[in-house]
């Protein structure tokens, strides 16, 4: 019985990670784009009415919204850090409100990358807040 | 769980700009960024060809990116840029943004002129902030900073020759102001901050606002974007400012109704429209000079306040023409000297 069950999973972890791909590129979109450009996506390439099909996706989604909290270090703009336990799939909106910054007064960069409120955070991540306000 | 994509070639998303409804990637924000402030410049015939055009540089991310940008197409439209900036004298400020300001200037090969407080009026902010104190702050410092700033930007542009006075004033800077002035009731105000000003006064270099039309957090993205590198240096005196208050009253509302600060927008310029636009200014300062609306101007009536000897000078000058001002001049010389004050319209 447990012989079983550690077969069916050895078979279903590479089956998994065959199915999905990960892709991580470096580049910038344009020559005088100054800030550091990395893209990650997740690809699904099985078929989704395939027999292990929704097993795959299962999987997945446990992965990325189940497991808990994450934590994100942010440097506000007055380079103060913070260390914050946030849940998995934040939004970056939330985020910025949690540390009692209105969200129209900055801008932020996940990991290096500028990106719009409604993003989301799944990883641990480096947040970087900037204010509008500059002074004048 | 999809992440937010770019509305013109689906890409990471960098960017959400409420007037497109939609998000952009940083190479479309970008690339959009910078169409829409020059059709804004095209469309309302802020630049000529032949025209010397001041940018008035403070060092942050706004006049920056319009130094940068202004630079690059000056060639292609055929007008001359440089930069014009003023030191106030801040103490740990003013020193880190002129650094950012020098740097910036170098790379874009356009020469930067600075003009200081202490040169043109006499005094640093932070020498008449001590005196303020000891008045009880009667005045904050933003409105005699908004004052002094005006004031030596236009005689620095003015000697140099500018035909225009570029200002880095975004949207959320004109809906700051407008509110300020309705709070005041300041409707003079309101008819007088469109996107320039009438060009023919004479001693008042014409002033236009590329960044009339775009938002403050997309200036900030686009510096960011571009590495226009601006340190993040708060001004010391920013606690007193009125538009400190607004500013974040208007962003706590806009957060929750992306189109309200282009309704604000909207509805000064409906305003501006009823109430005629701004009236022509026909007088010089009896004191300085410069141009005024009024008998003295503020500039003047500031320095008097700061200081006694100046105040002797204001005094004199006024008492000596007393006689032959109108009754309307008169009082309203009156109602300056005692209800001096407002610090809407400041330079950024």
């Amino acid at each position: 019985m447990s012989r079983n069950a550690l077969s069916s999973l050895t078979l279903t972890i590479p089956l998994a990670f065959r199915t999905f791909s990960i892709s991580r590129s470096w580049g910038s979109p344009m020559p005088d784009f100054p800030m550091r450009t990395v893209t990650t996506s997740l690809r699904w390439k099985g078929s989704i009415a395939g027999d292990w099909g929704g097993a795959y996706k299962l999987v997945a989604w446990l992965g990325v919204h189940v497991s808990g909290g994450v934590r994100v270090r942010v440097r506000l703009p007055g380079g103060e850090t913070r260390v914050l336990e946030v849940e998995r799939g934040s939004r970056i909106a939330d985020i910025v409100r949690r540390l009692g910054l209105i969200v129209e007064e900055v801008v932020v960069a996940l990991d290096g990358e500028i990106v719009p409120e409604d993003e989301r955070v799944y990883r641990e991540s480096r947040i970087d807040v900037y204010s509008v306000v500059s002074g004048g | 769980m999809g992440r937010p994509a770019c509305l013109v070639c689906g890409g990471r998303a960098a960017v959400y700009v409420p007037y497109l409804g939609g998000h952009l990637c940083a190479g479309h924000f970008v690339e959009w960024f910078e169409r829409r402030v020059r059709d804004t410049v095209e469309r309302f015939g802020l630049v000529e060809p032949g025209d010397r055009v001041a940018v008035a540089v403070s060092g942050g991310k706004d006049s920056l990116a319009l130094l940068s940008l202004l630079a690059r197409w000056s060639g292609e439209m055929g007008f001359e840029v440089f930069g014009v900036a003023v030191d106030e004298g801040i103490r740990g400020y003013r020193e880190y943004k002129l650094e950012a300001l020098r740097r910036l200037a170098e790379e874009l090969g356009a020469p930067i002129h600075v003009g200081g407080f202490k040169e043109y009026v006499g005094f640093t902010l932070d020498e008449a902030v001590a005196v303020l104190r000891e008045r009880g702050m009667e005045f904050s410092p933003c409105s005699v900073c908004g004052v002094f700033r005006r004031y030596v930007m236009n005689r620095v542009a003015r000697d140099l020759g500018a035909t225009k006075l570029a200002t880095g004033h975004n949207l959320d800077d004109e809906v700051q102001v407008y509110v300020m002035n309705l709070l005041k009731a300041h409707l003079e105000g309101v008819a007088r901050e469109g996107i320039a000003t009438a060009a023919g006064e004479e001693g008042l270099v014409p002033r236009i606002k590329p960044f009339y039309f775009v938002r403050e957090k997309e200036t900030l993205t686009y510096a960011l974007l571009r590495g226009i590198w601006t340190p993040f240096v708060e001004c010391p005196y920013v606690v007193y400012a009125l538009r400190h208050v607004v500013r974040h009253w208007i962003n706590r509302v806009a957060s929750g109704d992306e189109e309200a600060k282009y309704r604000l927008l909207a509805s000064k310029e409906a305003t501006r429209g009823l109430l005629g636009g701004a009236g022509r200014v026909t007088r010089r300062c009896v004191v300085c000079g410069e141009p005024s609306s009024k008998p003295v101007c503020k500039a003047c009536l500031f320095r008097a306040y700061l200081d006694e000897s100046y105040a002797r000078l204001v005094a004199d000058r006024v008492s000596a023409i007393w006689d032959s001002l109108d009754r309307e001049a008169r009082s309203l010389l009156r109602r300056v000297l005692e209800e001096e004050g407002g610090e809407a319209g400041g330079e950024r």
